[in-house]
């Protein structure tokens, strides 16, 4: 299956499910789907942030359900296909985004912790992908997202069920392509979203035994940019995207000096994931339990600002640059 | 467990809770009653046979038909059962949207109708594209799912084209019974052309074969040996893919099993409702 110029379909009127849809990214993405002209199908433990979502996407005009469900429950994941099919007649789109994230030096990371982390961000994508490639095939069209992270190429220290899942996430999404283009399945795509660090309220509820506070690794990009990302995945699906700049010079790094960014990016995790200044009680986040509220799609670490302030920046230092340039020439 | 909790108002659902039904005394030749259900943004018409309070089972047809080709069926069946041979949208005296309806649009005012009529779990005998709306139940409402007969079904994956369909169909009328030819002819223009080639249109765009993993209930798969539109090939690979399915052969029948071949068709309907292995030829 040749993903150069491959052809998706039209947002409008799509049928779109997305797991993780009560905050973050996905909540990004349910929106600007749903301003899109989708209809969404809305899924998160929490019945009441999923309510508020499913309004926001009715007030943009779009057909929208809130079906609660934990992606960890295979039975469950069936049914969240199911209710989009009764309610909407089709599926399209499946965007698999639902995870939770945990650090904690290796050894003092509960077993159970860390194996909660891969049973929602693995075996959730899992359950994701063989509803939605059950109706994909029988349609013989439809477009999986899956939200991997510039961790699923580039590991972490102290995140290590995360990065592990996230690498996990993008062998998956390959496996599926490569299986697809084996049976022939030209309508059907399967594409990985590598975000970079995202303001998004994952850091405040993740699972933490490290005794300092979580915190977002600059650069920060905003949650539309991923969202963004993943409604152009739709019309034109490509094997992988990066989203930020920021990410896609890790890559890059990665590839040409994978030694020295791994202890490079271990460094930076130390200095500026954990904070040295405030401490944090041990906690097991929101692995088990959901975060209580109406959730949210920022994190408070103001991606937007935080993007305009670089670009700002990036604009004053070229045309410092380009004065100096000329003042040398002359 | 998830459920969903949002629904936009939807005119069909709302109706669905409380059904108006009504029934007519023997409106269709051969059959003991009418029954007409208002759900699906439609007025669904179901004929039925047999003696009240008798366990029922439910018939669906195929592209261009009505309840009137399981009229031998139901006659051989209406002893121990009650046969309830339900129009789908658009076809026989059904009312149907202007556009014809998809496979999932069938199966969908399929599922409304039988939770209308609290007809959950009563087994389910499908000819030809009937079979197509009834595996896509799975998908949707696989807790409306009884015991199943698939008898025809269609599209043969090796043969999804315009031609090759009209060519088989053609093949198949020597093996049919020769009184199906007026009967079809008349539900044909019941239901027009244009609904019959849209009708087509989605059935060839149905993957039938892809859906069967969804169905856990008993099923069998039921040709005629002599069905040149469903051949051997097809119906040993719809058996093998459904968890719980059997495959058998009917001698000298060709597609429309029900019409043709009425008696061993109930043989083998008793059988796997009785869950008995339905024997090779329905003996």
């Amino acid at each position: 299956m040749s993903y150069e110029g491959a052809i998706g379909m039209r947002v409008k009127d799509a049928v779109v499910v997305i797991t993780g849809a009560s905050s973050g990214i996905g909540r990004a993405t349910a929106l600007l789907f749903a301003r899109k002209g989708a209809a969404v199908v809305l899924a998160a433990r929490r019945e009441e942030a999923l309510q508020q979502v499913a309004a926001e996407c009715e007030k943009h005009g779009a057909r929208a359900i809130a079906v609660p469900t934990d992606v960890t429950n295979a039975a469950a994941v069936e049914a969240l296909g199911r209710a989009a099919i009764r309610h909407f007649g089709r599926l399209d789109v499946w965007v698999n985004s639902a995870a939770v994230t945990g650090v904690a030096p290796f050894l003092e990371m509960p077993l159970e912790d860390f194996r909660r982390i891969l049973d929602v961000n693995i075996m959730g994508y899992v359950h994701g992908a063989r509803t939605a490639l059950t109706y994909f095939r029988s349609q013989g069209t439809g477009v999986l997202i899956n939200v991997s992270s510039v961790l699923g190429v580039v590991p972490q220290p102290y995140g290590h069920a995360y990065t592990m899942s996230k690498h996990a996430v993008r062998a998956l999404s390959a496996s599926l392509r490569q299986e697809l283009h084996l049976s022939e399945a030209r309508g059907i795509h399967v594409c990985t979203v590598l975000p970079a660090t995202i303001d998004t309220p994952i850091y405040q509820h993740a699972a933490n035994y490290t005794g300092r506070q979580v915190r977002a690794i600059p650069p920060v990009y905003s949650p539309e940019r991923v969202a963004h990302a993943i409604v152009d995945l739709v019309r034109t699906p490509r094997r992988e995207v990066v989203v930020g700049p920021g990410g896609r010079g890790l890559m890059l790094q990665s590839h040409l000096a994978p030694a020295l960014t791994e202890r490079l990016l271990a460094r930076q995790v130390d200095r500026t994931h954990l904070s040295r200044k405030k401490p944090a009680d041990a906690t097991s986040g929101n692995l088990y339990e959901p975060t209580p509220g109406l959730g949210s799609v920022h994190g408070g670490w103001h991606g937007r600002r935080r993007t305009a302030t670089r670009r700002l920046a990036t604009a004053a230092a070229l045309i410092t640059a380009i004065a100096v340039l000329r003042r040398v020439r002359r | 467990m998830s459920s969903p909790r949002k629904v936009p108002p939807k005119a069909s659902a709302r109706r669905a809770r409380s059904p108006r039904i009504t029934t007519a005394a023997a409106v269709s030749a051969g059959w003991g009653l009418s029954e007409f259900t208002e759900v699906a943004e439609s007025r669904v018409h179901a004929a039925a046979l047999g003696p009240d309070g008798a366990p029922e089972v439910v018939c669906v047809h195929g592209l261009g038909c009505s309840h009137r080709y399981f009229l031998p069926l139901a006659q051989q069946l209406a002893a121990h059962l009650r046969v309830v041979a339900v129009d789908l949208p658009g076809f026989g005296q059904t009312p149907g949207p202007p556009a014809a309806l998809d496979i999932r649009g069938l199966s969908l005012a399929l599922a409304d109708w039988l939770r209308a009529t609290r007809r959950a779990r009563v087994p389910l005998i499908a000819n030809s594209a009937g079979c197509q709306v009834v595996v896509d139940l799975a998908t949707h409402s696989p807790e409306l799912l009884g015991p199943i007969v698939l008898v025809g079904a269609t599209v043969d994956r090796r043969a999804r084209s315009h031609p090759q369909q009209l060519w088989r169909l053609i093949c198949d009328v020597p093996f049919e019974n020769p009184a199906l030819v007026p009967l079809l002819a008349r539900d044909y223009l019941t239901c027009g052309p244009r609904r019959f080639l849209a009708t087509f249109q989605h059935m060839l765009a149905d993957r039938i074969e892809e859906k069967l993993r969804l169905i856990r209930v008993p099923a069998a798969v039921v040709r005629g040996k002599r069905d040149p539109i469903a051949p051997a090939a097809w119906g040993r690979e719809l058996a093998a893919r459904l968890p719980a399915g059997r495959y058998v052969e009917v001698a000298g029948a060709g597609h429309a099993v029900n019409f043709s071949s009425p008696v061993k068709l109930a043989r083998i309907t008793r059988a796997l409702l009785e869950d008995r292995m339905p024997d090779e030829d329905g003996a």
